[in-house]
């Protein structure tokens, strides 16, 4: 049984927070999962950048058809910073 | 959580396979969840916090040697993300019509803060990093003693001390916001 009143407010404050936390349904969080790890294509596509020399390119990687047009174009955002 | 041991039995040994993270991480999620709710206590960046740790576990799934727990390792990396949000937070500076949202509604300190409950998130920011993970996981996130040990990679002991200093800390700051007499 704790009896110091800040371990009793950080329980209080943590039973709160978990109901809160409750409200997050659980297709929510395998959703978050999911895009996460597809999101792990995308470090492979950083690496075979076709300007690794530039720091900034790697968001390209992130264009809704996977990258590709923007690779074959060069990089879509990097251009303009280039110019 | 579950016990040590259940996470000592996800271990890399097994998590050879790529997949084998994944479904680690699927195994888990709720406890994952939880603890980047603790820390951020925002629905939306907690499961912004839990896709960032998955796609970085992921990239760095070839630093786990084996042995280690996965789980302690998964935690860890979850805690780095939220304290990559945390500063996030901290360095952003909010536009005109945040500020005029803020002072036409009241402060999340005073909005959680009635007479039965005490605001202890803005509390918990006060205290010493290293104290408030071991409080945040040990309170919010049932963990053991020996657990958070494994987390923060370091002996049992330590992770005592810790938890004592921070709820002295804590206890510091209740007093001088007159929390209780």
């Amino acid at each position: 049984m704790n009896t110091n009143p800040e371990e009793q407010a950080l329980l209080a404050d943590a039973a709160q927070l978990r109901r809160e936390r409750m409200q997050i349904g659980d297709t929510e969080a395998t959703e978050a999962i999911r895009r996460g790890f597809a999101n792990r294509s995308a470090s492979r596509k950083r690496r075979s950048c076709p300007m690794p020399s530039l720091q900034w390119c790697w968001p390209c990687c992130w264009v809704p058809d996977g990258g590709r047009a923007a690779r074959s174009a060069g990089c879509l955002l990097c251009i303009p910073r280039r110019i | 959580m579950g016990s040590h041991a259940e996470m000592k039995k996800v271990s890399m040994g097994q998590a050879g396979v790529e997949t084998d993270v994944y479904d680690a991480i699927i195994e888990h999620r709720e406890t994952l969840l939880n603890i980047a709710y603790s820390y951020l206590r925002n629905r939306h960046d907690a499961l912004e916090a839990l896709q960032e740790m998955t796609c970085r576990a992921w990239v760095k799934r070839s630093t786990l040697k084996g042995g280690r727990a996965l789980m302690a390792w998964l935690i860890r990396i979850l805690i780095y993300v939220c304290i990559d949000e945390q500063q996030r937070r901290k360095r952003a500076v909010p536009t005109v019509d945040e500020q005029l949202e803020e002072i036409s509604q009241p402060h999340d300190a005073f909005k959680a803060f009635n007479h039965d409950k005490v605001a202890m998130g803005p509390l918990l920011e006060k205290v010493k990093p290293k104290y408030r993970h071991v409080l945040i996981l040990k309170y919010y996130n049932d963990l053991t003693l020996t657990e958070i040990a494994a987390v923060l990679g370091k002996p049992e002991g330590t992770s005592k001390t810790w938890q004592h200093k921070g709820l002295g800390q804590l206890r510091k700051w209740m007093k001088n916001r007159r929390d209780w007499e």
